[in-house]
């Protein structure tokens, strides 16, 4: 690998943490964009799709897009606002999402709400339908394309009664609650969403990198990568700064 | 990660940064499987940072 532009390699930084990292999805409020594999990001305003997934006993959890009907555990039933949870079971934002999404169930009985997993196997979806005391169903869409076009970013999905998404976010925060319980009283109210999301989005490919000014992980003195002035300078626990052309960067779960 | 250490390896010289954002709630186990992986890139200490809120999912 030969980098000498910084414009070109600072596009070449971003790229590549997208596509290590953090995946591309947009927020859903503006344009339709596309994602890293060029498929269609979903979007609000968008039918949202059926599907037809087992859960971790092998059952069915379905949504029909033509009458806008969901099914799951004995019951077929249509409702104002449908919340869609697409999850990993390893994913601490996730699990603090799936305990809300129960007490915004308890506040609003007239939601349907489903957790898809998006990654994981049934014995990691059943432990975390029990950890969490989960009072929806959890299907598993792992490995499917829907999974791969559905469920980049961990996102959840308030579906309004037309079938359309009305409210996408990606990510998890707990002042997120206060966002669904608006849209959710809007759509059983009958009215359009007042919000259709979060703010937060993913990186995309064209966008700055943020600079990261974090603890360095061993020992704990501050490190900085910094991309404010147009050029990537690292600098180190001991005060000196180096330049580079690109990077490659991740988040680690490990 | 392990896969990323050889592109350290390979590229640091010719002007490649890669970094790790560590995202663990045990950052002592966290240390433990950098140092078992023989990890000699930067490893950030994310874990409840800003920037973990708003870009570490997916």
């Amino acid at each position: 690998m030969h980098v000498s532009s910084s414009g070109l390699a600072l596009a070449l930084a971003n790229i590549i943490l997208l596509f290590t990292c953090v995946g591309c999805a947009p927020d859903g409020s503006s344009a339709r964009r596309t994602t890293t594999r060029g498929d269609k990001a979903p979007a609000p305003g968008d039918a949202f799709p059926s599907f037809a997934f087992p859960d971790d006993g092998g059952n069915l959890v379905s949504w029909a897009t033509e009458d806008r009907a969901f099914e799951a555990v004995n019951e077929r039933t249509q409702t104002p606002a449908f919340v869609v949870h697409v999850f990993q079971p390893d994913c601490g934002a996730c699990r603090d999402e799936a305990a809300a999404l129960v007490s915004l169930l308890r506040e609003h009985p007239s939601l349907r709400v489903v957790g898809i997993a998006h990654r994981g196997d049934a014995a990691a979806v059943a432990a975390y339908e029990r950890d969490l005391d989960v009072s929806f169903p959890l299907a598993i869409a792992t490995g499917t394309d829907w999974a791969r076009t559905w469920g980049r970013g961990d996102p959840t999905y308030i579906v309004d009664r037309r079938g359309r998404i009305a409210y996408m976010q990606m990510g998890f925060e707990p002042a997120d609650a206060l966002l669904w319980r608006s849209v959710a009283s809007d759509l059983e109210a009958g009215r359009p969403a007042s919000v259709s999301g979060s703010g937060r989005r993913m990186l995309k490919v064209g966008d700055k990198l943020p600079s990261i000014d974090l603890p360095d992980l061993a020992d704990g003195r501050p490190l900085r990568l910094d991309s404010d002035s147009g050029r990537l300078v690292f600098r180190d626990t001991d005060g000196r700064e180096r330049p580079y052309s690109a990077s490659i960067g991740f988040f680690s779960r490990y | 990660m392990v896969h990323l250490q050889r592109f350290h390896e390979a590229y640091e010289r010719e002007g490649l940064f890669v970094y790790a954002i560590a995202v663990h709630e045990d950052r002592s186990e966290a240390i433990r499987l950098t140092n078992e992986m023989k990890i000699t890139y930067t490893v950030f200490d994310g874990t409840g940072s800003t920037l973990q809120k708003r870009y570490a999912y997916g």
